[in-house]
């Protein structure tokens, strides 16, 4: 397919026209990458009008959010799910400059190209042999012919489709579109591939979360189903909401705090980690243990400021049917679910999803909060679902917890912080009520002081 | 990843190891220089290493063997 | 100085050829006590260590991570010092008066030093894992401090095993002949290439080891050691600058405390009043004196910056810290502790060995209390606010597991000891035969009547 018959590829070539100064940043400085340092108030939105240089001395950090927003707006037009497009772009670029290979292009995208049109021709079945039919999981079944998007039914539990409608027209152009600018962005990139991707690991996704305090009831159904999802521990609790009374001079609140692992950019279980088992994935940021690997010593746990670290205790409750998910990670490395007894675990924000094609980008957590106080996403994505939202909201206050520790937190909370005087109370449901006791209320009694 | 915390080569080698690095100096240079006995000091010092190492490596087989029956 | 015509080589050695009732008796309770802790680790082992123990999750289980173990570890760390260090400044500085201990003090560092990594092993929730921290050793050492405690403790072992074996080849080679011929295998790797005329070059190599090990002593208590935790400001009880200095006073304390009390039992279960004589005890008690009052002052100093306008939190911890019993428990034993040891100084009719070996047994014991409730107390109140007020408060409170095993661990160091007594002569005979005129040709009559029931002085230890 011919460059020029792409209308697509003009968002690029316009930008390429303007010849502003180059975004610096996104080679050289690492914590360039977090956006969200700023606290939110100038949320990253408002550096859109620069311009990056589309010399041979781009980079798929250049495709940042002013060629995302063109993108988007086109791929608006085209009717095809912009997120799908924009990332497929993007990878096309890291294809073209050798950062991906096409075998690698093609199996993480063929799920998503499958479920989007229906149809996805490229071969996925490259030189090493590798069949990428056989080895996704086949959860977005479209065998039934239904137009809809197919709910894929992990263990009798159904998890919520992560696309919208699934467009059946026009698929194999927008395939082919993406394609043929992979192609074309090839010769462009192709001289400059070695120092390009050198200085960086080619990859600055960060998951997180933007939780909205003033949406979270209390309600504790993200605890809920964390356990179900990730069939931990009795008395474990991954994800934990803190409720409290704050007393401003005699006006009394109460408040509601959801707390994953904040999967920080500075993670201080991983520094202190005396085997490497706690690590930070490259691929998107997410912290993860190596459940072959770690030898337990709580190292990581006595480090982190958050306590989000429960070492495996090997006994599950009954709130969840068991893990069922995959527990190896797309490294080969044991890093999902449940961690076996006397290792260390926590919130893994679902990896086991995040590998899998069909839940990308959800989390359990996410999926059942019925107020949608939980919004999960790439941090270094403008367009991602928790930007977009801190966007939307840019006039509610916002913090990262306990900031000042410098481990970078990758959760974004709108609300006020809790002061040092909040004060613990029940909420409107306990851990009691829904069969989820902590190991501290089941031995003393009470919630401590 | 943890660019700012090279530290620890430092502190290890740099700092800890120093008494090790000025007591392998007295050995060579001081008084009666007899290269033999220091050889061989070093080779109970490599043996010793290896005892340790291997020694954990034992203790960690055997409990696997304990907590795995 | 002979008793009964034996040379004093003669009676040092004595322990490796003969053994008496006592022996026997001592042998078999060490042993049982050894038994009952590998009982408790089986169980620990089996059972899984959240499940056996009262350690728990900090946070929303309102349990504490590390407890005694750690606080052992520490502890043993510290005592490991003080043997070496006694031993390596008789041969720095020609403290010619102590040599009779250095080599009982080097041997209590080798066990001690044991016990350590031991107890780390308790520690862990993974321990068939443990190999994992030396496989990945070359990736950690960049950033993680308990892989610098790796580093350090087997440094500090294979400098302390080298320095025992340089300075025990003189003397086995000398004395073979009268050794026992099955433990051959043990001599031979210890005189591998020995040659008579080395002996100048190894006492110049002790030397040099002597000075490196002095001056690891600091950087092992006083930095690896509280950097392990000082370099963690999840902790707000534990991040800090002064942890350093206190704790390498509070380690050369208990060092010096479990010193006095194991060659108060050698010298009561051998008869060797004669070689470790009471001066030998009273220059030590003047130096314990002087570290359990720095230790004190530590504590002094502690309790006012916590009590005094400190930040919330941390005013929170030093509040638990005084209001728990043990705080007052580890405060009156050393207070009690060091007003016998200033009272024998200025009335010398005061002293007795074995009141200064319970003294030190009290001042190590309480040593041990403070080191448990500096970890146990720092995550009982974990983090910042606001999370220390939104978390329950950890409750920690060792169970028998835990107590089996960390006691287990002091049994374990006094069956090395009297299994070690068997192989090596824990006084070197260079000193022995300082007082000594007579050859040591004599005729070895191996009698028993210089031993005693030694089991008395063990349960002081405990
Ligand atoms: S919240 Fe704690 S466990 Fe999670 S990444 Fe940060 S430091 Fe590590
Ligand atoms: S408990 Fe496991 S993950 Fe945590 S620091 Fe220790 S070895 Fe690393």
């Amino acid at each position: 397919m011919a460059c020029s018959s792409i209308t697509y590829e003009e968002g690029i070539q316009m930008s390429s026209g303007s010849d502003p100064p180059r975004r610096s940043g996104t080679n050289g400085d690492e914590t360039a990458g977090s956006g969200l340092e700023a606290g939110g108030d100038a949320d990253a939105e408002a550096v859109g009008s620069e311009m990056p240089d589309l010399g041979d001395q781009w980079t798929v950090d250049d495709l940042d959010e002013d060629w995302e927003r063109r993108a988007v707006e086109m791929l608006e037009d085209v009717d095809f799910d912009t997120e799908l497009g924009v990332e497929l772009s993007r990878d096309a670029l890291r294809l073209a400059q050798g950062e991906l290979t096409r075998a690698e292009f093609n199996e993480k995208h063929h799920d998503d190209v499958y479920e989007e049109f229906g149809v996805d021709e490229r071969p996925t079945t490259e030189a090493g042999g590798i069949e990428y039919e056989s080895s996704t999981r086949t959860a977005t079944s479209s065998a039934d012919g239904s137009p809809l998007p197919s709910v894929p039914e992990t263990d009798s539990r159904p998890v919520p489709s992560r696309r919208g409608i699934l467009k059946s027209a026009g698929a194999a152009a927008a395939v082919g579109m993406t394609a043929g600018l992979a192609g074309c962005l090839d010769g462009a990139a192709q001289s400059t591939t070695a120092d390009a991707t050198s200085g960086e690991d080619g990859n600055d996704v960060q998951l997180g979360m933007a939780i909205d305090m003033n949406h979270c009831i209390a309600c504790l159904k993200c605890v809920e189903a964390c356990k179900q999802e990730n069939d931990t521990d009795r008395g474990t609790h991954w994800m934990h909401v803190f409720r409290y009374e704050e007393d401003e001079f005699g006006d009394v609140t109460e408040e509601y705090m959801p707390r994953p692992c904040q999967h920080c950019s500075e993670p201080s279980c991983t520094y202190v980690c005396p085997t490497q088992a706690r690590h930070k994935r490259s691929k998107d940021g997410l912290v993860l243990t190596d459940y072959d690997t770690c030898i337990g010593c709580k190292y990581c746990e006595v480090a982190c400021p958050y306590g989000v670290n429960f070492l495996g205790k090997g006994e599950p409750t009954d709130k969840s049917p068991g893990f069922t998910g995959s527990a190896t990670d797309e490294r080969g490395e044991t890093v999902g679910g449940p961690p076996p007894t006397g290792v260390m675990g926590k919130c893994t924000f679902c990896v086991h999803r995040q590998d899998d094609s069909a839940q990308r980008g959800t989390t359990a957590c996410e999926d059942d909060c019925p107020v949608d106080a939980i919004h999960f996403g790439d941090m270094n994505d403008p367009e991602s679902d928790p930007r977009a939202y801190l966007r939307e909201n840019d006039e509610e206050s916002r913090f990262s917890l306990l900031d000042q520790q410098g481990t970078e937190p990758n959760v974004v909370y709108l609300g006020t912080e809790p002061t040092k005087d909040a004060e613990p109370v029940d909420g409107p449901y306990t851990y009691e009520d829904l069969d989820m006791e902590t190991l501290a209320e089941s031995q003393n009694g009470g919630d401590g002081e | 990843m943890h660019t700012t915390t090279h530290i620890g080569l430092l502190v290890i080698f740099g700092v800890v190891l120093l008494p090790v690095y000025v007591m392998f100096a007295g050995w060579l240079v001081g008084r009666p220089r007899e290269y033999r006995t220091v050889a061989l000091t070093v080779g109970y010092m490599i043996g010793f290493t290896v005892l340790i190492v291997a020694g954990l490596a034992v203790t960690g087989l055997v409990i696997s063997l304990i907590t795995t029956v | 100085m002979s008793l009964d015509g034996k040379t004093g080589a003669d009676r040092v050695l004595q322990p490796l050829t003969s053994a008496t009732k006592g022996h026997f008796v001592l042998l078999a309770l060490l042993a049982l006590g050894t038994l009952w802790m590998l009982f408790a680790w089986f169980v620990q082992l089996r059972g899984g260590l959240m499940h056996t123990t009262s350690l728990g999750d900090w946070g929303v289980s309102g349990g504490v991570p590390w407890g005694l173990y750690i606080g052992a570890f520490v502890w043993w760390i510290g005592i490991a010092h003080g043997g070496i260090a006694i031993s390596a400044a008789v041969r720095v500085f020609k403290l010619e008066r102590f040599a009779p201990i250095a080599r009982i003090a080097e041997v209590l560092t080798v066990l001690a030093l044991g016990m350590a990594a031991t107890s780390i092993v308790f520690s862990l929730g993974r321990p068939d894992r443990i190999f994992n921290t030396i496989v990945q050793w070359p990736f950690t050492v960049h950033h993680s401090p308990l892989a610098w405690d790796i580093a350090v403790i087997t440094l500090y072992l294979v400098l302390t095993l080298t320095y025992l074996t340089l300075s025990l080849r003189d003397e086995i080679y000398e004395i073979r002949d009268r050794l026992p011929y099955w433990l051959d295998p043990i001599y031979a790797v210890i005189l591998i290439g020995y040659r008579p005329e080395e002996s100048e070059k190894v006492e110049q190599l002790l030397w040099w080891l002597a000075v490196a090990i002095l001056a690891l002593v600091p950087l092992l208590s006083g930095g690896v050691v509280p950097w392990l935790f000082g370099l963690i400001a999840a902790q707000p009880g534990w991040f800090g600058a002064a942890a350093g200095p206190s704790m390498l006073i509070e380690s050369l304390t208990s060092a010096m405390a479990f010193v006095v009390v194991t060659i108060a039992i050698f010298r009561f279960a051998y008869g060797w009043e004669d070689f470790i004589r009471d001066a030998i005890f009273r220059d030590l008690s003047k130096v314990l004196a002087l570290l359990t009052l720095a230790t004190l002052w530590f504590v002094v100093h502690d309790v006012l910056t916590g009590a005094y306008l400190a930040p919330h939190h941390v005013g929170d911890i030093t509040a638990t810290m005084v209001s728990l019993p043990f705080f007052w428990i580890a405060v009156l034993g050393l207070g009690a502790a060091f007003i016998y040891l200033v009272a024998q100084l200025l009335r010398p009719s005061l002293f007795s060995v074995g009141r200064l070996t319970i003294a030190s047994a009290v001042i190590a014991i309480s040593i041990l209390n403070k080191k448990v409730m500096f970890i146990v107390e720092g995550l009982m109140h974990p983090s910042i606010p606001p999370l220390t007020n939104l978390y329950p408060a950890g409750f920690y409170f060792p169970n028998w597991v835990e107590w089996s095993l960390v006691l287990g661990t002091i049994v374990v160091v006094g069956l090395g000891f009297v299994v070690i007594g068997k192989i090596i002569p824990m006084v070197e005979l260079e000193v022995v035969d300082d007082d000594e005129t007579t050859p040591r040709m004599g005729d070895p009559p191996l009698t028993d009547d210089s031993s005693e029931d030694a089991t008395r002085p063990d349960t002081e230890v405990n």
